[in-house]
């Protein structure tokens, strides 16, 4: 059958996309699953990665990749300065309050974009997605395997930092007791600004490496933001690795459904399954349920 | 003559942990029955099973003779079966008044009926000289007779009570026990409360069910359960039972 | 009685509203009013399942193209008189909103937002798709509702749809249906407790609040004369219908109206600097709303004078003497 022979491409472009996939997934998880702030911005940070590393590509001809190290801090200072200013006052409010100003905030990044930019497609060209490399009878866009594996490692990264180091365990304990770690000494407001801007970062680095392989226009996050939330809600609430991996699955998912459904309607699974979940397993696919 | 409230073999486990185990009791049309026991020991999650809140892995609850498991916590409601929370929640954003109208719509479409009956209600656990202020304004103590006052505007044969006098000083506890003196002045007959306040307990209650770890240890009169080592070692400790 | 002292402001200003276009003949002005009654209709539809129920739903565009689908569709494809694509695209919302309501309802907190969002996406999504009964992102021509230049006509249709979602909004303030969808916004496991069927009245408030985006949708669809997914399916029409209520005040019967004429003069206002900015400053009101006014323009000030009325009333004594129970 014709379309089974798609499988194997699909199966592998599925693959190298979830791990861009795993990162935004990530980095919400941090946010939400950790944190419980519900951001519905997430996208819109996205879509400022993208734009950052497309001025940093045009204007400074500086390398995508490379890029990554001025996107990724610029973000971070962001995020930590829209903790600080406007998330913070949010961060007990109900859930209802926290996700009509994070879209509001979505709005101001995105129509923003629009004023600077327009509403215009744009595209990054590098060498790396002009290359193709085939393996048996699958086709890879060198690209995607670059921004694959050094999402992998920002992943492992992050995990790693999140169970070692100090940091990430004041954040553990933050996120489980606000008033026990702050009765243990730890600068809970820095800790939350932290986790934002490293939220932030993280969204913005997933854009970054989405820059050589996707279209850029100013609603681009909106669906990536949705989808990010389907990943957290796979992976099992308050699990960072879980929302990887629900990452990886959700990618998996659309390029395996693409060859049945059709291109134009790809987005659409990854919304049904988030429904889907909700609806008939709630603890995630990976996730324990947690009290 | 057939009970108000019947439960039979009542037990609920959550994942792993059982919470109520084969627990049966009844309470009779016009008595007070109260349910105590260490913190822990599943009172409030009875009370959960019997409004409906949670669905009970085995057994049976029978209202008014009707066996109501499948029914869902509105349904109870209006058969009757009333109850209260042990975390008060007047709905902050209503004032006294309009709060208690809430649960005497569940007896009247007219705004204008339910209006008088929650004055009536009102004025019975002597609130009504706030009626339009804001929940949000309440003590705690009034916050307890408004969370009673909506209850008991829903015209209930039988009332659940969780916990309605925790948190309250001992001159509260006292216009509690007066206000809960005169529930059948309302038409209501029957009361179970799950209470951690000895005196309410001794003095109101006909008959006492004790729960420890989620199985009844002890049923009888006040005098009766108190005395009894079983209980007595669930509150205190065993040494101090087995030197009793 | 002074319900009827109540019923004549109110009244008195639907009078006004519908007098408008006899000494008004400005096109651009009435275009303006046009935009204003369309969000205040859509707003108060809004706000009978966001505000009074505090469902905040915000997938609503998925009612609001339904009604415009629906009109486009069988007045091209079948060839139907439009008042009739109208009246079904009514009809349709009902079992649309029933069926949206059976999923969503089942989920908790966030979660019943994104998922209203996750389905009015897929709706657009199969829009785009299913070219052969829409046309996909081409769009569709629709017919004129009412033949001559003048705009009069439209504004007199928009104008009873507004002042009838105003008037069902009001209405459902002062019954049973008030308190019990207010008892379900501030605690529905309470009002469980004390007998209201929450998911009926849930599904009866949605229902309710679909019918009347489909006819503005409806209406919408023949004013532009032209459709498709990106204008009356997509994200930022739900938003705004979220917006208009909030920033005007959730949970009363006129925030809605002031908050459409506050957003649109808005964007006429900047309109002339920039071109499409006005989701930009929707957005920063939004911000500030939540920030500092999360009542909103009306319901800050009703909260206010409540607070007020009431504790004058205790000081007194009095408890007859405060004459409207407002929600």
């Amino acid at each position: 059958m014709e379309l089974l022979a798609q499988l194997p491409q699909n199966l592998v472009s599925g693959l190298l996309l979830g791990g861009m996939y795993a990162l935004i997934g990530a980095g919400l998880a941090l946010v939400y699953g950790v944190m419980d702030i519900v951001n519905m911005a997430h996208g819109a940070f996205l879509m400022v990665g993208m734009y950052t590393t497309y001025l940093l590509v045009t204007h400074l001809g500086i390398d995508p990749y490379v890029g990554i190290l001025i996107t990724a801090p610029v973000l971070f200072l962001m995020g930590m300065l829209i903790q600080r200013l406007v998330i913070h006052r949010v961060a007990t409010a109900s859930h209802m309050n926290q996700i009509l100003l994070t879209v509001g905030l979505s709005m101001v990044l995105v129509n923003t974009a629009q004023l600077l930019f327009t509403a215009d497609y744009r595209q990054v060209r590098t060498s790396y997605a002009e290359t193709v490399i085939r393996i048996g009878g699958v086709a890879m866009n060198l690209a995607y395997i670059i921004s694959f594996a050094v999402a992998v490692a920002i992943t492992v990264a992050l995990y790693w930092y999140l169970m070692k180091s100090e940091f990430g365990r004041a954040l553990r304990a933050t996120a489980q007791d606000l008033h026990a770690a702050q009765l243990m000494g730890i600068d809970v407001q820095r800790v939350q600004m932290t986790a934002f801007g490293l939220g932030m970062a993280l969204a913005g680095a997933a854009g970054a490496l989405l820059t050589p392989v996707y279209y850029l226009y100013p609603t681009v996050g909106e669906n990536f933001g949705l989808k990010a939330f389907t990943m957290v809600v796979l992976g099992g609430m308050g699990s960072v690795v879980g929302a990887a991996l629900g990452g990886v699955t959700l990618a998996l998912a659309e390029s395996m459904g693409q060859i049945f459904v059709g291109h134009e309607l790809k987005d659409a699974i990854g919304f049904i399954v988030f429904v889907l979940v909700l609806l008939l397993r709630p603890q995630g696919l990976f996730g324990r349920a947690r009290a | 003559m057939a009970p108000l409230l019947e439960v039979r073999n009542l037990t609920k486990t959550f994942g792993g942990l059982c919470a109520v185990r084969n627990v049966s009791f009844s309470v009779q049309k016009g008595e007070v029955l109260s349910i105590i026991g260490p913190n822990g020991a599943g009172k409030t999650t009875v009370f959960n099973l019997i409004s409906g809140f949670h669905s009970p892995t085995e057994g049976e609850i029978r209202f008014k003779g009707e066996v109501i498991n499948r029914l869902k916590p509105y349904q109870r409601a209006l058969r009757g079966l009333g109850r209260t929370f042990q975390i008060v929640k007047p709905f902050p954003g209503l004032s006294i008044l309009e709060n208690v109208m809430v649960g005497a719509f569940a007896r009247t479409n007219s705004v204008a009926q339910a209006r008088e009956d929650a004055m009536r209600i009102l004025a019975f656990v002597g609130l009504e000289g706030r009626a339009h202020l804001l929940a949000s304004t309440l003590t705690l103590a009034g916050r307890k007779r408004l969370e009673v006052a909506r209850a008991l505007a829903t015209k209930p044969d039988l009332i659940l009570l969780d916990e309605v006098s925790a948190g309250l000083n001992p001159t509260e506890v006292e216009e509690m026990i007066g206000l809960l003196r005169r529930l059948a002045d309302l038409g209501v007959s029957s009361v179970a409360g799950v209470e951690h306040v000895m005196q309410v307990v001794m003095t109101l209650s006909d008959r006492v069910v004790v729960l420890n770890h989620g199985e009844m240890i002890a049923e009888g009169t006040p005098q009766e359960v108190v005395n009894y080592p079983a209980v007595v070692a669930a509150y205190l400790g065993g040494e101090v039972a087995s030197r009793a | 009685m002074s319900r009827v002292r109540e019923i004549v402001p109110p009244l008195l200003l639907a009078v006004i509203v519908l007098s408008v276009p006899l000494f008004l003949k400005n096109p651009y002005w009435l275009n303006v009013l046009i935009l204003v009654l369309v969000w205040t209709a859509l707003g108060s539809a809004w706000n009978i399942v966001g505000g009074y129920a505090g469902q905040l739903s915000l997938g609503h565009s998925a009612f609001f193209g339904l009604g415009a689908y629906t009109l486009a569709i069988t007045a091209t494809h079948l060839g139907w008189n439009p008042w009739l694509g109208i009246a079904l695209g009514m009809v349709l919302a009902v079992p649309l909103s029933l069926f949206i309501g059976s999923i969503t309802f089942r989920l908790r907190g966030p979660y019943f937002v994104l998922g209203t969002l996750a389905i009015a996406e897929v709706l657009r999504l199969v829009a785009l798709a299913w070219r052969s009964v829409t046309n996909g992102a081409v769009g569709i021509m629709v017919p004129f509702l009412f033949q001559g230049v003048s705009r009069a006509p439209y504004y007199w249709f928009i104008a009873v749809v507004a002042i009838v979602a105003v008037g069902i909004t009001w209405w459902i303030e002062r019954h049973k249906v008030g308190y019990y969808l207010t008892a379900i916004r501030e605690d529905q496991e309470t009002a469980e407790s004390i007998g209201i069927n929450t998911t009926g009245y849930k599904n009866l408030a949605l229902v309710i609040s679909a019918v009347l985006a489909a006819a503005t949708g409806a209406f919408y669809a023949s004013y532009l004369s032209y459709i498709e997914p990106d204008i009356v399916l997509s994200e930022p029409v739900s938003l705004q219908m979220a917006i208009v209520a909030i920033i005007g005040g959730r949970g009363t019967v006129f925030g809605p109206a002031v908050g459409a004429t506050l957003l649109v003069f808005a964007s006429e206002l900047f309109r002339a600097q920039f071109k499409q900015a006005h989701l930009l400053i929707y957005g920063l009101l939004l911000m500030a709303a939540i920030l500092f006014l999360p009542g909103g323009v009306l319901g800050t000030l009703q909260q206010r004078l409540k607070a007020r009325r009431a504790a004058r009333a205790a000081l007194t004594g009095s408890t007859f003497g405060v004459r409207k129970e407002a929600s």
